[in-house]
């Protein structure tokens, strides 16, 4: 019989009797303010948080922050001036130094950022190849908990592939120190916008 | 109401001082207590060994001994926990549904069934309270540290506050196992030791003049380590601080 | 096989270090207890994960069924493996399409289980474990001693010289940011090079057919997204059902496992990248064995998250390697015995069962309840470490009787008073090795209550 047939029959004389499962409530913060909440917890993380005004400023940030002769990539479509996705190519952005891209989903409790493949350019390994991440991300779209994140996410309808993004990589394996930059981003910066 | 006292088989013949304690607290607070002395033992020790199947015959005398009476107290919540939570391997007829549902650990007794708010108790000094393990996660006598927001209540320490001159020390771990676990204590002896001596040391290092359980066995266990290293602490079950008039 | 014991004694034997190891994973059960303490709902979500898990098992044949045609949909090809052997060929297999001789790797127990590693080298593949842990161990040629923090026994000194040989960092560096940036480099060439990546997965979503993934390295992202062909090998028992579900996971599963609210990234892959090709491999492996035996099935809600051997006070001070197993600790403990019970069978004895894995189990597994199940069942099948069957008969049936009792405790009492002390006679040798007996007293409680019976009258 083939696996797939002998897995199945096997659960079917093994399996439990029918166990119902649960609605689960929509959980949210209990926090007030969530943008503060936001930013709190994605500081402690080892993030750092830049609010503006105007996403006009948003270039200026990133050139306060990051040497302009290096190598940036920005998903941005209002990001004039800097490299967008040429090539689909992924090894192609291995010497990005900075790579911009937009946040859909903000979440309070942890920090996440939800990003799809739509926001890279279809270079899904945008976010980790690049040395540092910038995320620009609307202060509307913050959330409190990941209930609230997955209720605005529904189920998936164009993007093959999206990732929560709660800081730069990070490792802990060699006794337990705290190393920011593993094998991703050494730093990431959320830019706040209205 | 007819209380039977039920005291573990090591407690019985190690630590009698313990249970007259027991017995003479009940007697204090007005309780028409009884020690059957055909009692034997809570089958625990083989049954955690694997051989519950070997225990049946404890189980279904321990029924047989404390049926008659309304509450069956004992000062280990170690053994309450098995009855009430390993009896299932018997038929539950009535007695046995009885039985397993009256038995209590002292400080359950006092707290819920006796509602006690005083205690004409004294003992002037430092003390650390070693959570023992079943009593704790499985009797449920105090919240875990493991568990989250919900009322942190001990009976314990609810007890303990009660007792005039006493202070509590507080330990870095303040629900950590001592490491005794019955046979595990003989199976794996470098950790059981080890856990031992990490417990004592957490006590020890916060001034404690007198670690205090409400389990004899975890304290036996602690008192073997303490003796053989001449570590200048003592230890004793929470009903001899409960029964103390200040000496 | 040496036993728990055994192993657990030579761990003690450098005390100083048994306290190093028991601290690092201290801290991080402090860390995790902070980060709970923060959410009140915590309580409401272990039930609620329970609840999701147990339903998913009561329907598994048909969630899998869902999961398998969303996938495909998706693009995904589906592979299903009834053990580690067939897992092992069809990785291999698709590895031999498209001639790669290079695989790298994220975070997989699975894959551990299956012992794909050795399994690949034998076939002359090129495997590289890419998170920081497990490229460590693997240089060693050690396995993980911990499901989540794989290196977690090893002193920094000791991955400096590692690395110094491996990585040619200075000698004597120890510092882990600089040892960190030489395995980054050392991976950042392999990520480029392998043809292929495989990972493990944290969930799988039966309404759409994704394989979630978490990690803080970005290890797993790297290998899916630079390599054309991703390989997702998932036991059976991985699956969710709603996409929703995951919020539930993911608030539990990171503040378990290290206390941080969320993994840095929590990957959903629903198809291939463009050119690219996707496979998922369902891994059952004795899982559709362990369902059918009530008692332990629901040992199969663990999402892995570790905190049962953060907490472990035995864990923590005889390290994973003691366990012998895939999985130590003790949802090991109460996993492996399913699989080979003569082997494993001694697992569930190393334990005080003290119940705090199971209090902070993020799913609600009753580990130190299942513990005691399998002990009973080491005993029934005669095995050693059950203890032997007559004498515990005979025990038991002295146990039940007053006479034999009684007569038995006044004989242990006397003579301890005969031999005070730290003599070693009886069973009790192993006691005192390190511990001294109870001073006897005088009389009993019992004859003491007979007294004051007597003079009562």
């Amino acid at each position: 019989m083939p696996s797939k047939e002998s897995i199945l029959s096997k659960i079917k004389a093994n399996r439990p009797n029918l166990w119902p499962l649960p609605d689960v409530p929509i959980f949210e913060t209990l926090a007030t303010d969530k943008k503060t909440l936001f930013i709190q917890i994605l500081e402690r993380g080892g993030s750092k948080v830049h609010c503006i005004d105007d996403s006009t400023q948003i270039h200026q940030v990133i050139t306060t922050h990051f040497p302009e002769d290096k190598r940036m990539i920005s998903t941005l479509p209002t990001l004039e001036g800097i490299e967008g996705i040429t090539t689909l190519h992924p090894d192609f952005y291995e010497g990005t130094e900075v790579a911009i891209i937009e946040g859909l989903i903000g979440v309070a409790e942890n920090g996440a950022l939800w990003v799809t493949e739509n926001e890279l350019g279809n270079v899904r390994v945008l976010p980790f190849i690049a040395q540092h991440l910038v995320m620009v991300i609307s202060e509307k779209n913050i959330v409190g908990t990941m209930h609230e994140a997955y209720k605005i996410l529904g189920l998936p309808t164009t993007a093959g592939f999206g990732v929560f993004i709660a800081g730069p990589s990070k490792t802990a394996d060699i006794e337990q120190s705290l190393v920011i930059g593993a094998q991703g981003a050494r730093s990431l910066l959320v830019i706040l916008t209205p | 109401m007819k209380v039977g006292l039920f005291i573990p088989c090591y407690m019985d013949q190690f630590y009698p001082q313990a249970a007259i304690a027991t017995y003479k607290l009940l007697l204090k607070l007005g309780c028409d207590v009884e020690y059957p002395e055909g009692q034997t033992c809570c089958g625990q020790p083989l049954a955690n060994a694997g051989n519950e199947a070997a225990s049946r015959g404890s189980y279904l005398h321990f029924v047989t001994m404390f049926e008659k009476y309304d509450y069956i107290v004992a000062p280990s919540g170690s053994c309450v926990y098995h009855v009430r939570h390993h009896f299932d391997t018997l038929d539950q007829t009535d007695a046995v549904k009885k039985v397993r549902a009256k038995t209590l650990d002292l400080t359950e007794f006092l707290l819920d069934v006796l509602q006690i708010s005083s205690l004409p108790a004294k003992y002037p000094h430092k003390v650390g309270l070693h959570q023992s393990c079943h009593g704790l996660r499985g009797l449920h006598l105090a919240t875990s540290s493991e568990l989250v927001n919900k009322p942190s209540a001990s009976k314990l320490h609810e007890l303990l506050s009660m007792v005039e001159g006493l202070t509590l020390v507080e330990l870095d771990r303040k629900d950590e196992c001592c490491g005794f676990g019955g046979t595990f204590s003989v199976k794996e002896p470098a950790i059981s030791v080890k856990m031992g001596k990490d417990r004592i040391k957490d006590h020890f290092s916060k001034g404690a003049e007198v670690i205090t359980a409400g389990d004899m066995s975890c304290l036996m266990h602690l008192e073997g380590i303490i003796s053989r290293q001449n570590i200048p602490i003592k230890v004793i079950h929470i009903a001899e601080i409960l029964n103390a008039d200040g000496i | 096989m040496m036993p728990h014991a055994q192993k657990a004694a030579i761990f003690n034997k450098d005390e100083a270090r048994t306290d190093w190891h028991d601290a690092s994973l201290w801290m991080v059960r402090k860390k995790r207890d902070f980060a709970v303490s923060e959410i009140p709902e915590w309580e409401f979500l272990r039930e609620f994960a329970s609840d999701i898990k147990m339903h998913t098992l009561s329907k598994l044949d048909d969630y899998l069924e869902a999961f398998e045609k969303a996938a495909i949909q998706n693009g995904a090809i589906v592979h299903w493996a009834a053990d580690a052997k067939e897992h092992n060929d069809i990785v291999l297999s698709i590895l031999n399409k498209h001639q790669a001789k290079k695989m790298v790797k994220s975070k997989s127990m699975l894959t551990e289980e299956c012992h794909l590693n050795e399994f690949l080298e034998l076939h002359n593949i090129e495997v590289i474990d890419s998170d920081l842990g497990e490229r460590i161990i693997q240089m060693l040629d050690e396995p993980p001693s911990h499901i989540v923090l794989p290196a977690i026994h090893l002193k920094k000194e000791e991955i400096g010289e590692l690395f110094h040989r491996e990585l040619h960092t200075e000698k004597g560096a120890t510092d882990p940011q600089y040892l960190t940036e030489a395995a980054r480099h050392h991976l950042r060439e392999k990520f480029h090079t392998a043809q292929v990546a495989l990972t493990g997965v944290n969930f799988g979503i039966a309404e759409t057919g994704e394989v979630v993934v978490c990690t803080n390295e970005g290890n797993a992202d790297m290998g899916v997204h630079l390599t054309p062909v991703q390989i997702h090998s998932m036991g059976i028992e991985k699956l969710i059902p709603r996409r929703s579900d995951l919020a539930v996971f993911t608030r539990l599963l990171a503040r378990s496992a290290t206390g941080q609210p969320v993994t840095v990234f929590t990957s959903h892959h629903r198809n291939p990248k463009p050119a690219g090709e996707m496979h998922i491999i369902l891994v059952d492996n004795g899982r559709t064995e362990q369902l059918g035996k009530p008692d332990f099935r629901s040992s199969l809600k663990c999402i892995r998250c570790g905190a049962c051997m953060n907490t472990c006070p035995i864990y923590r001070r005889s390290g994973g390697h003691s366990y012998e197993t895939t999985i130590p600790g003790p949802i090991g403990s109460i996993l492996t015995p399913g699989i080979d019970l003569k082997k494993h069978g001694q697992l569930p004895f190393a334990s005080t069962l003290c119940g705090s894995c199971t209090d902070v189990c993020p799913v609600k597994i009753d580990i130190h309840t299942q513990l005691y199940k399998w002990r009973q069942i080491v005993s029934e099948a005669g095995l050693p470490e059950g203890g032997n069957k007559t004498m515990m008969s005979i025990m038991g049936s002295g146990l039940a009787s007053p006479s034999f009792f009684h007569r038995l405790g006044n004989i242990g009492r006397k003579l301890l008073r005969i031999f005070p002390g730290k003599e070693r006679f009886l069973s009790f040798t192993v006691w005192t090795k390190d511990r001294d007996l109870p001073k006897a007293p005088v009389e009993s409680f019992r004859e003491w209550y007979a007294k004051q019976a007597k003079d009562a009258k």
